[in-house]
């Protein structure tokens, strides 16, 4: 026997913003303006000035896209999907632009005989020169560790450590499939593994006396 | 958190974690400490990690490495974020304040009331004052309008604001009131 899905609070917000109470729409923004702005720093991460240009977007398109929500999914994974997306566009916006300027360049000054690919995995523990006037070290590296993973991996590790995503929640909003969430995942900690690695070392040497 | 009905898909049975290739073994590993197996899939790799000392490290430095990332913290959500969202969107702060007056919308009344206490009070000034000499004994409703009409914009407009409070108040605070105002003295 299957009851039908009690609808949650959110979802009977979306109902009636697409009835037309632009008041649940306000609502619905001033609830999750944290969790969109927060997802779009961290997967954005260093790359994009207009951070909150990119969140203000994705509210702007819930609002005009209102009615492609389907009430049985939930908003919040809507949402993140929305944000997802938004995030995608800007880091092609970006890639385009910095394309653009290296064309310049090469138009200018000749191929400079590099290939661009994702970035080198140096280690992040060891702090950028600006570093040091950041404060702390670790807080430093830990930032630029996520910002060198691959967008992907990147956006699989936000969602799951810093939103509390589900694998399932997570293949719904990258619009992809579980296996894929796992195996980005995996690699996303591994790569993190080597990027913090003297830090994880110094945990790891500690973890008996902590308990950890 | 949800768990996925079949954990291990790719996998086989976790009890094969001994077979499985690196990749294969990492990613059931992960999945575990993400907590996405079930109980007893979770159980079955607590097991063999007991046994394999080299993979119980590798599991406590993909954990280590995930609580590093408590030091990432997030900043706060700018005070104007919502406005300029509604903004661009053209929820108009007219239109949203409308729905504040439409919400008050006892406050007319409430106003007009006032501005009759106002004027009954400044009547009973006026007939109770001093031998009744002043003009404004013979034709008290025309000199409170008159008296109204002298108080300043903003002052009267903070008056009739205010309705609500000024209902509350009893009539001889009312009168003290007057008595320190000097336009009815004459």
């Amino acid at each position: 026997m299957t009851a039908p899905p009690i609808p949650d609070a959110d979802q009977v917000l979306m109902r009636r913003f697409q009835e037309g109470d632009e008041s649940a729409f306000e609502v619905l923004v001033h609830k999750y303006q944290g969790l969109v702005l927060s997802l779009c720093r961290r997967y954005l991460g260093s790359r994009s000035p207009g951070i909150d240009d990119v969140a203000q977007q994705v509210f702007v398109r819930v609002f005009r896209s209102k009615m492609t929500y389907k009430p049985k999914a939930k908003v919040k994974t809507w949402l993140y999907s929305v944000t997802v997306n938004a995030c995608l566009n800007e880091i092609r916006r970006l890639r385009a632009e910095k394309n653009r300027r290296v064309n310049s360049f090469t138009a200018v000054f000749g191929d400079p005989s590099r290939e661009e690919g994702p970035p080198a995995f140096e280690d992040a523990s060891s702090p950028a020169p600006a570093a040091g006037m950041e404060g702390d070290e670790v807080a430093v590296a830990v930032r630029r560790a996520v910002d060198l993973l691959p967008e992907q991996q990147r956006l699989a590790l936000v969602l799951t450590r810093f939103h509390g995503c589900s694998y399932e929640d997570v293949a719904e909003s990258m619009k992809t499939t579980v296996p894929a969430v796992k195996s980005l995942l995996t690699r996303a900690r591994e790569n993190l593994r080597k990027l913090l690695g003297r830090f994880v070392e110094a945990q790891q040497q500690t973890a008996p006396e902590g308990g950890s | 958190m949800s768990k996925p009905n079949n954990p291990t898909p790719n996998h086989g049975s976790p009890t094969d974690l001994g077979l499985l290739d690196l990749e294969e073994r990492r990613e059931l590993l992960v999945a575990y400490l993400d907590g996405e197996l079930s109980a007893e899939d979770a159980l079955r790799v607590s097991t063999w990690l007991d046994d394999n000392p080299g993979a119980l490290r590798e599991v406590e430095h993909y954990r280590h490495a995930w609580d590093l990332l408590e030091h990432y913290e997030d900043e706060p959500v700018p005070a104007d974020f919502a406005q300029r969202v509604f903004d661009a969107v053209g929820i108009s702060h007219e239109k949203r304040e409308g729905k504040v007056l439409r919400l008050a919308w006892y406050r007319q009344p409430l106003a007009t009331a006032a501005a009759v206490l106002v004027a009954v009070g400044a009547t009973i000034f006026v007939m109770g004052g001093p031998g009744g000499e002043s003009p404004t004994a013979q034709a008290p409703t025309t000199d409170v309008v008159s008296v109204l009409q002298d108080v300043p914009d903003d002052q009267l407009r903070e008056l009739l604001l205010n309705a609500d409070v000024l209902l509350s108040v009893d009539a001889d605070s009312i009168d003290a009131d007057f008595d320190d105002e000097t336009v009815l003295g004459g």
